[in-house]
């Protein structure tokens, strides 16, 4: 059943053996699992239905440029940032679980298989096919990414990755939650607060604050953290009256906070070889997208980090792409939403922005190309149910524009702490020191000269850049917004982190988190995938432990 | 010398499917019963017979000798019924009584509403059928070496009306977002999956055995159902208003359904342009109804082929002009 706070009977939140904190896409793949368990479930929500500036005010916060804002690229309602995700599904790889000597605190206390095993529901969860990322497993006939590029040992070649519809976990899965029997979902019910039991190591209660502001208190067995990378660190911190933050002990929570970097540079050409660069689809109907990386033994003979490289499109305000579409876009950014402007401008400081001139120029010239953009952008877009993820524009001169995308070294330094700030429900807003290893320029630095180096070998392309900026465009390469990964990150035992291996929190067993914030290593892997495989992993645990007690 | 499995109601949509699976076993031999199964290609290997199960020397002939029996009879309920008893009682007297799964299906738990496991009563109070089902579901669970399995909407390439009829429907936009009406959960299962659940019920070890729910595990609305299908046609998304099922439903059906009757007289345009949208259907669409499969998924080790997947291949295969076995 869902209700709102107000709603909320004294009777519903009575003997409630699971306490869900968050209604995204952990929380609600979560909810699902437990479904008909035999216990009492509440899974509560800050948000409503949709999005509202209200609501959506609980994420201000104070951060710095590069990193986006820190209400932006995330959502408070139910489903959470599901409802505007691009839905892009990568799974992690073995290699991001290995301690790795040239990439500091790396290492997962868990295999990969541990994971991995949930990735086939996962992705059944997000409506993207098959656990098959390879191009020739998923689209017959699709041909190699550039034709020509013969096996070597440094680079994967025909990968892919593949595309959720994107699905808005609130709508899609809306129904399990109104229908359940044992799961109410509490909308308007945020979460301010964790009660500790006196003398014992244990989160006896969660405060909320209803919809009316009235707040109260809910007894749980068992509490569930699902909230996101920032919100699960900031609630252990400001529930704790001594200010040390809960889960806290070694002085790891809120720590190690990573994103991925990403950037693009440097020109593919092709010599005259085909090239897919489009999206196409799998034989299951699911859009998908080339990608290259690098072998494991690569990656370890060159002490590289865990990166994917994509055939990119040329950068929107520059006009002499000469495309009709690229540059009406340019020209109506102002109609997007800000995260969406954002991408369009990668890299303000560097980017050649055309005159608007410029830009009318190549909307006139192309007219028809533009009539077809529009058509597809109503038809396999904006009404379709599976969405065309985005637009891909090739260059006017056949060459593509590298898109870097890489995980990031873990740093203690680069963390989610307290402002002073209030917000409407009196708790402290968040503070985002995002940081960034030097040592990651030269891995990335690396990567692309080890690129370039089998590519050329290869006789099918090359790739140009100019090796004087590459550090520096590299420094400068923007944390990617809304991937939050690290601030509870799991580990064999308090001293590495704040959750162990089945994400309940060291100092408090009796809460879980179900969030990126326990990934240890990010990969180069979008983190929503993995994220519905750990959600999928903790309800395996609970169902467990809950039969048990 | 090869274990037989028979097949009945081999040439049917599900039976086709099962015949192709069972005949891929090793150490088996799959026979496809049923009144028409020579005009049906089966694979290489497969013996074929011709029999008219609804009669007792013939069902009893198709059947001695079987190690297993697939019952997969389909036709009035009547006749269901009786086959089906004929076929309990004929495997009863077999000096190894053959493990028998027998194909039930979701509407033998008639009315019910809610989350349903294999443990509910039967009700059957549907209608004809549902009670037919649920008889017969209740003859597998009384033989001592029976497995019922119950699956919920089978779909793929050759379903007649959970595939193709609805295909038609959304390509004509006729179908699609029915709002409220269509929150009710759509138990699809995926034909394959029927297939694959038949050949582990024939290998279960005894003591296991009992009714199995078929569905997916996540389940889909209705709404979403026709999104996903539609979008994997190639179809733009659309509502469709209750004024306009109700119109579709209650004046439009009736004839429609005549000229369908008309048009499968020889002679005439085999493919309907315009199927009825059957009154029950936005009847079933909001059905509040999920089938509980945990104790496939834990003693089958049933996997569930993705919706993504399933779409796919129904849809090229509808796209491709498919045709449906009935």
């Amino acid at each position: 059943m869902i209700v709102t706070s107000d709603e909320l009977t004294d009777e519903m939140a009575a003997d409630v053996a699971v306490c869900i904190v968050g209604g995204g896409a952990a929380g609600i793949t979560l909810a699902c699992e437990l479904d008909e368990c035999g216990h009492k479930v509440l899974l509560l929500e800050a948000g409503s239905l949709k999005p509202s500036a209200e609501t959506q005010d609980y994420y201000n916060g104070i951060a710095h440029a590069p990193h986006p804002a820190a209400n932006e690229f995330r959502r408070v309602a139910l489903g959470g940032t599901t409802s505007i995700w691009g839905g892009r599904c990568v799974p992690f790889d073995p290699i991001d679980f290995e301690p790795r000597d040239y990439v500091s605190n790396s290492g997962w206390p868990i295999s990969y298989e541990e994971i991995a095993r949930y990735y086939p529901r996962a992705l059944e969860y997000c409506d993207a096919g098959k656990f098959d990322f390879t191009a020739a497993g998923s689209i017959s006939g699709g041909g190699p990414t550039i034709a020509g590029l013969e096996p070597n040992d440094v680079i994967e070649r025909d990968l892919i990755e593949r595309y959720s519809l994107p699905t808005d976990f609130g709508r899609r899965y809306g129904g399990i939650l109104r229908m359940s029997r044992n799961v109410i979902t509490v909308l308007r019910a945020r979460c301010i607060g964790l009660e500790k039991a006196v003398g014992e190591d244990r989160i006896e209660a969660v405060k909320i604050a209803a919809a009316s502001g009235r707040s109260r208190v809910i007894r749980s067995a068992f509490v569930v953290l699902a909230m996101g990378g920032i919100e699960c660190a900031r609630l252990l911190m400001a529930s704790d009256p001594r200010g040390v933050g809960y889960g806290n002990r070694t002085d790891r929570l809120g720590r190690f906070y990573a994103s991925h970097l990403e950037t693009s540079f440097g020109r593919l050409v092709p010599h005259g070889a085909k090239v897919a660069f489009d999206f196409e689809k799998t034989d299951d109907g699911v859009y998908c997208r080339r990608k290259f990386q690098f072998l494991p033994s690569a990656q370890r003979r060159h002490r590289l980090l865990n990166t994917a490289f994509r055939l990119h499109f040329p950068e929107y305000s520059d006009a002499s792409h000469g495309s009709s579409v690229m540059s009406a876009i340019y020209l109506a950014k102002s109609f997007l939403i800000p995260e969406y402007q954002n991408i369009l401008q990668q890299d303000p400081a560097h980017a050649t922005s055309s005159p608007a001139p410029a830009h009318w120029r190549n909307v006139m010239s192309g007219l028809p190309n533009l009539a077809r953009f529009g058509f597809d952008w109503v038809f396999k877009r904006h009404l379709a149910t599976r969405k065309l993820p985005y637009t891909l524009v090739p260059n006017a001169d056949g060459s593509y524009p590298l898109e870097f995308n890489c995980e990031q070294t873990p740093l203690e330094s680069s963390r989610i702490t307290l402002a002073d700030d209030l917000d409407a429900h009196g708790m402290r807003r968040v503070r985002i020191d995002w940081r960034r290893s030097d040592s990651d320029l030269l891995a990335a630095q690396r990567a692309f000269l080890l690129l370039r180096e089998t590519l050329g070998q290869s006789g099918a392309c090359r790739l140009e850049f100019d090796d004087g900026v590459l550090v520096e465009r590299l420094s400068r390469s923007a944390p990617v917004g809304g991937h939050h990964i690290g601030t509870t990150r799991m580990a064999f035992s308090s001293s590495g982190g704040v959750v162990d291996t089945n994400c309940a929190i060291f100092d408090f067993p009796n809460v879980c988190i179900a969030s990126s914030s326990v990934f240890p290593t990010g990969s180069h892997a979008n983190p929503t995938l993995t994220i519905v495989a750990v959600a999928l992993r903790l309800a395996s645990h609970l169902r467990t432990r809950l039969s048990s007690e | 010398m090869k274990n037989r499995v028979v097949i009945l109601g081999a040439s049917g949509f599900i039976g086709r499917r099962v015949v192709q699976a069972v005949s891929r076993l090793d150490g088996v031999q799959a026979v496809a019963v049923s009144r028409h199964a020579s005009a049906v290609p089966f694979a290489p290997g497969v013996e074929v017979a011709d029999a008219d199960v609804s009669t007792a020397e013939a069902l009893e002939g198709a059947v001695s000798g079987a190690a297993g029996i697939v019952n997969c009879i389909a036709g009035s309920p009547d006749l269901i019924v009786a086959a089906s008893k004929r076929l309990f009682d004929a495997a009863a007297r077999m000096p190894s009584p053959p493990r028998v799964v027998h194909m039930s299906s979701l509407a033998a738990y008639g009315s019910v509403t809610g989350r349903i496991d294999e443990s509910l009563v039967l009700r059957g109070d549907s209608d004809a059928y549902s009670a037919a089902k649920a008889e017969t579901d209740r003859l597998a669970s009384n033989y001592r070496n029976g497995v019922a399995l119950r699956p919920g909407i089978v779909y793929g390439p050759g379903s007649g009306w959970w595939s193709d009829r609805i295909a038609r429907l959304l390509v004509r936009g006729r179908l699609g977002d029915l709002g409220d009406r269509g929150r009710g959960f759509c138990n699809l299962v995926y034909v394959d999956d029927v297939a694959d659940a038949v050949v582990r019920a024939l290998n279960l070890e005894e003591g296991r055995l009992g009714p199995f729910n078929l569905s997916l595990s996540i389940p889909i609305t209705w709404n979403d159902y026709f999104a996903q299908y539609g979008a994997a046609l190639g179809v733009p998304p659309r509502s469709v208003s209750g004024l306009r099922l109700a119109v579709e439903t209650r004046v439009l059906a009736p004839p429609l359904k005549l000229l369908e009757i008309l048009l499968r007289t020889p002679g005439l345009a085999r493919a309907n342009p315009l199927p009825p949208l059957r009154p029950w259907l936005p009847a079933m669409c909001s059905h509040d109804i999920r089938m509980d499969v945990t104790r496939a998924e834990r003693i089958l080790g049933m996997h569930w082929t993705p919706l993504s997947t399933g779409l796919r291949m129904t849809a090229d295969w509808f796209l491709a002009g498919g045709r449906t076995v009935h």
